[in-house]
């Protein structure tokens, strides 16, 4: 194929990270805009300060950032899914009034519940079974909590959970569009993302007030069990589950005590998916 | 983020500790420290996906790895797969439950020496030792538990009169590894012959060139020349020897020594050890204590054994749990977890079956202990390829799951220092830069400079307030009397003990 001549430039807005993304690939533009439609918002013209260009040149596919090669692929694997890693990475470098913290977040009636976890601890998995009982998305991963009012900004990329994550309910799953990929290096479907499409799309511009916080923890074959956790071993595990709180070194405490003191902590253990989302159902529904 | 393992590359394993990190390289058996800096670089390096990230990268980082001192001795072994091979197995290291491999018979309490140091006490045989029938049960109750090796030890073995049959005995149980210790001061010909025939190790404790010295310490004259002869015995019938020298006031200075006059006689593994304050053992150890701690002989970090090493490719244990998979029986037939535990007996033969012993609770606790579960070592990024003493631990401090006294590598500040309060003001005074913020009476302290977390407890959050440079220790226990109107001896002892650990976190100021 010969490489492209023209040079397509999307400028938007991640949190307050304003980018520039340049490519001469335009079918990767058109499946970046489709993936991400609800985590951009546009750039209204403000300067970029991180620059991306994913290039076609001969056979490889070029993701630069700030002129500068981070990935070279033979094959169009997943170049939304790379780019999007690194917007993410350029976060944790340049996003100064939100916090970053590995917790995915949803709402209900107006009320936000977070659920910070290590990797596998089952955060996407709950968020996805949440929605069956009327939560509202608004990350699964990254949850944006701002500096000063301790609240949360939607961060809504795609939800992504390997191939045995149980599929929404049909109510729901019309909110959603599922892509499936395949591995890298194997022809398997391996893995699927749930793309917001409008129904699910949060107003990016408000935020909304922590009121519980669950630390999700999978337990292979076991019950759901739901316990209250200390307030200061909660500001431990929050902590510990920043992505950027080295950004914030004198404050980083304080805002992660602030999120603790005005909402309740809880571990959830998940064995079975439907008995934990019924108990965090019963929590958030008795006190509404 | 602290303390989680990362895999950067299938062989290369990060290990986060609170200050400095260390990067396992599993293919080579080399560790490297790493400044926390490099660690953010590699945190990029690892979200890429693991064919991305070339030799070269690698390279490229490894010049600004800092080379650890104290583990010179991993990079001298490249070719050593035993290491590459006990973190790769530590580090998944399994919670099944575990089977035996290894017994330490202690044959009879007699001994026709009486040495300064022994943690048997040995000396004048029991009424109450084991029959030759019943150790003959043991080796069969330990060959089907699945132990392949067996180390016949007492007392002084040569005076246990069924020496020979039982030493047979093991081998038609098909033990592989049969090791025989002796003070090699009464080897007749016959048992000479047959350790060559049937390929019996032997393990002699020697103490110093000096035959005065060595007298000394064995308080027998004589025996310096009755051990060497004997040494020449064995080494005459070709028979593997391995001599363990163990270091005390009499013989401290006489390392270097004992193991060239060792080396002349002809024998290849020597091996040494300080004094263990087990048995008579404890009197020696407080005297050597302090000659250690003025004259330091050499950087006190725990390291590899020769021993384990030379074993490891042959016995299923994990490389930073010493005692897992072995017992020790006692000549009355007590069952400890280590010849130095003495303090921990998990059960008693006949009354109780090795079976029931091993997989009895109190064993399977004792096994499956690894620094993880060790405190300060759970912190520390050296964890997994670290060799430590839990009988030590015990033994000088009282609790099981302290950090090996011999260590003085501090993982929270990073440095390699001395242990017990040195440094300390004599009124204590928290660092200026420490964020806390309190929580429901409990205190949550954020050090901004290696990223740390620690948690107090509403007690020690009172103490942390009072560590303001203006009370000295026993001041701040009086303010907390003062207060809480409880046991002044033991508020003292709290307020002590969370001075001191605040200090071995490096929360303190320092002179």
């Amino acid at each position: 194929m010969a490489p492209a001549t023209t040079l397509l430039t999307l400028n938007v807005k991640v949190l307050s990270l304003p980018i520039e993304i340049t490519t001469n690939h335009k079918s990767f533009l058109r499946e970046f805009c489709d993936l991400t439609s609800a985590l951009v918002s546009p750039a209204n013209g403000e300067a970029p300060v991180v620059r991306f260009r994913v290039m076609q040149k001969r056979k490889y596919t070029h993701i630069e950032k700030e002129g500068r090669t981070v990935y070279r692929l033979d094959k169009d694997y997943a170049v939304s899914t790379l780019l999007m890693d690194e917007i993410r990475s350029s976060c944790y470098e340049h996003v100064r009034d939100y916090i970053l913290l590995h917790a995915g977040a949803v709402v209900k009636n107006g009320r936000a519940i977070l659920l910070p976890g290590k990797s596998e601890s089952g955060k996407s998995t709950l968020t996805l079974g949440l929605m069956n009982y009327g939560y509202k998305y608004l990350t699964d991963e990254i949850s944006a909590i701002h500096h000063e009012t301790v609240e949360v900004v939607p961060f809504q990329r795609p939800i992504y959970a390997s191939g045995w994550t149980r599929p929404l309910r049909q109510g729901v799953s019309k909110d959603f569009r599922v892509y499936r990929y395949r591995d890298m290096d194997d022809t398997t479907w391996r893995w699927q993302c749930f793309v917001p499409q409008d129904g699910a799309v949060m107003p990016r511009d408000v935020r909304w007030k922590v009121d519980w916080i669950i630390f999700p923890k999978y337990v292979p074959k076991g019950k759901a069990i739901l316990k209250p956790l200390e307030p200061a071993k909660a500001v431990m595990a929050l902590m510990q589950r920043g992505w950027n709180q080295r950004s914030f070194p004198a404050r980083g405490l304080k805002i992660f005590t602030g999120l603790v003191r005005r909402a309740r902590c809880y571990t959830l253990e998940m064995g079975d998916l439907e008995e934990a989302c019924e108990l965090v159902e019963g929590l958030v529904g008795k006190s509404t | 983020m602290v303390n989680e393992v990362d895999h950067a590359k299938s062989h290369i394993v990060l290990v986060r500790g609170p200050v400095n990190s260390a990067l396992y390289d599993l293919g080579r058996g080399e560790i490297y420290t790493i400044d926390p800096r490099v660690v953010d670089v590699l945190g990029g390096v690892q979200s890429l996906k693991p064919s991305y990230i070339g030799g070269k990268a690698l390279q490229v980082l490894r010049g600004y790895f800092v080379r650890h001192p104290a583990l010179a001795q991993y990079e001298t072994s490249n070719n050593n797969s035993g290491v590459s091979e006990g973190i790769v197995k530590s580090l998944s290291c399994q919670s099944g439950p575990a089977g035996l491999s290894f017994m330490w018979l202690e044959l009879t309490n007699a001994c026709n020496l009486s040495c300064a140091h022994c943690y048997a006490e040995a000396g004048v045989r029991r009424t109450n030792e084991l029959s030759h029938r019943q150790w003959k049960e043991i080796l069969e109750e330990g060959s089907e538990l699945g132990a392949r090796h067996v180390q016949l030890t007492g007392g002084e073995t040569t005076l246990y009169p069924g020496l020979i049959d039982l030493v047979e005995y093991a081998r038609s149980c098909h033990y592989t590894g049969i090791e025989v210790v002796t003070n090699a001061t009464r080897l007749e010909d016959r048992l000479l012959r047959q350790w060559a025939t049937l390929g019996v190790k032997v393990a002699v404790s020697f103490y110093s060139y000096d035959p005065e010295a060595h007298d000394g310490i064995t308080r027998s004259p004589g025996s310096f020349r009755q051990t060497v002869e004997g040494i020449k015995a064995l080494l005459s019938y070709q028979i593997p020897v391995r001599a363990n020298i163990v270091l005390m006031q009499g013989n401290l200075t006489h390392l270097k020594g004992t193991r060239e006059f060792l080396e002349g006689l002809g024998l290849e593994e020597i091996g040494h050890d300080y004094v263990r304050p087990t048995g008579r053992g404890e009197v020696e150890s407080r005297l050597v204590g302090e000659g250690v701690g003025k004259g330091k002989p050499e950087p006190n970090l725990p390291r590899p054994s020769e021993r384990r090493r030379r074993v490891f490719d042959e016995r299923p244990c994990s490389w930073i749990t010493c005692w897992k998979s072995e017992i020790v029986i006692s000549s009355e037939g007590v069952v400890y977890p280590c010849i130095f535990a003495r303090c921990l007996p998990v059960g008693r033969f006949p009354e109780m079956r090795l079976k029931e012993i091993i997989q009895g609770q109190a064993v399977q606790k004792l096994w499956q202990i690894t620094l993880d579960n060790v405190e300060t070592c759970k912190d520390c990024e050296l964890r997994y390829g670290c060799f430590n003493c839990r009988a030590l631990a015990l033994t000088t401090t009282g609790r099981l799951l302290a950090k090996d006294p011999r260590c003085q590598y501090n993982p929270y500040t990073g440095l390699v220092e001395g242990h017990g309060g040195k440094g300390m003001k004599e009124r204590p005074k928290i660092r200026i830069d420490l964020i806390n913020e309190t929580v429901e009476e409990e205190v949550v302290i954020y050090d901004p400079k290696n990223h740390n977390l620690h948690h107090l407890n509403p007690m020690a959050g009172v103490i942390w307030e009072l560590c303001d440079g203006n009370h000295t220790p026993k001041e701040i226990a009086e303010e907390v009397v003062s207060v809480l109107e409880t046991d002044p001896v033991q508020v003292e002892r709290d307020v002590t003990k969370t001075i001191e650990e605040f200090q071995s976190k490096g929360l303190l100021e320092v002179v």
